[in-house]
């Protein structure tokens, strides 16, 4: 991959990644770590895109794969993650600060499929062909998600 | 639909830092230039390095070098065979191999044999 289509998909997507990686492992200093080991993958491997949205769910994939593979390395149970280059993200509304803590404590997978269906706007079928999964289990995370939200949120949900 | 909307405005103030963005794109292939040293940290199983320290004795008695063994690098794609010498550093086992790539290139380390 040329040095140029390099820089250009980290400034599209990279913000996306770090979105996707937080949604899965909740902290900034893990976040950040998957988002540099996501990108060495994009530079390392040689793939053949065929579009704008192979790059797109290519880069997902990969990321899911990586917070996947962090979270039962031997190196994750046994390190303490040091401090983040990122800090936690800091919210112009209280709602947003409420409700961000909220998806924090929602599990992974939930976090995951929350994500790309609210924000990204994939479908639950979209998500189902990303990710492998069934689409049923998809609409299952989603429903599992907002009825955390709603207790955890209440009035406002 | 409030519950898209209000996720929307969370993930909208979600951003890598500055910090972050610049290391992603400082990483390039120049990382792996020059020589790629892969260092092969074992842990200390004991009878493992009983046995290593064991056989490595008999190796510098006899030979005065220290154990070696054949592993395959892969450079964009292509087999080429390497030495990797082990040392031990304590109650570590350290196996290091060196090769040289150019710029561009991509060096990958398989371990294929058992030390001799």
């Amino acid at each position: 991959m040329d040095r140029v289509e390099y820089e250009r998909i980290v400034c599209k997507y990279m913000d996306m990644i770090y979105r996707l990686a937080i949604s899965h492992t909740k902290t900034p200093a893990d976040a950040d770590d998957i988002v540099q080991q996501t990108f060495v993958k994009l530079l390392t491997k040689k793939v053949l895109f065929t579009d704008e949205e192979h790059i797109k769910r290519w880069l997902i994939r990969v990321c899911i794969n990586e917070c996947n593979s962090f979270f039962s390395s031997f190196w994750r149970k046994n390190v303490d993650s040091m401090e983040a280059v990122t800090s936690e993200p800091e919210f112009t509304m209280k709602e947003s600060s409420e409700l961000y803590e909220a998806i924090k404590k929602l599990p992974a997978k939930c976090g995951t499929v929350v994500y790309l269906f609210y924000y990204e706007e994939y479908s639950s079928k979209e998500i189902a062909e990303i990710l492998h999964i069934k689409e049923a289990t998809v609409r299952t995370r989603l429903v599992r998600a907002r009825n955390l939200l709603r207790t955890q949120l209440k009035e406002a949900w | 639909m409030k519950e898209k909307e209000a996720i929307k405005k969370v993930y909208d103030e979600i951003h890598a830092s500055d910090a972050l963005f610049g290391k992603v794109m400082e990483l390039n292939m120049k990382s792996f230039k020059a020589k790629a040293v892969v260092k092969y940290v074992a842990a200390s199983i004991a009878a493992a390095t009983l046995a290593f320290g064991a056989s490595n004795g008999i190796c510098y008695a006899a030979t005065g070098e220290s154990l070696v063994s054949k592993v395959i690098v892969l450079i964009n794609g292509e087999e080429t065979e390497q030495e990797m010498v082990w040392t031990s550093e304590g109650d570590k086992v350290i196996g290091e191999v060196t090769v040289d790539v150019e710029d561009g290139d991509t060096a990958y380390i398989s371990f294929t044999e058992e030390a001799r």
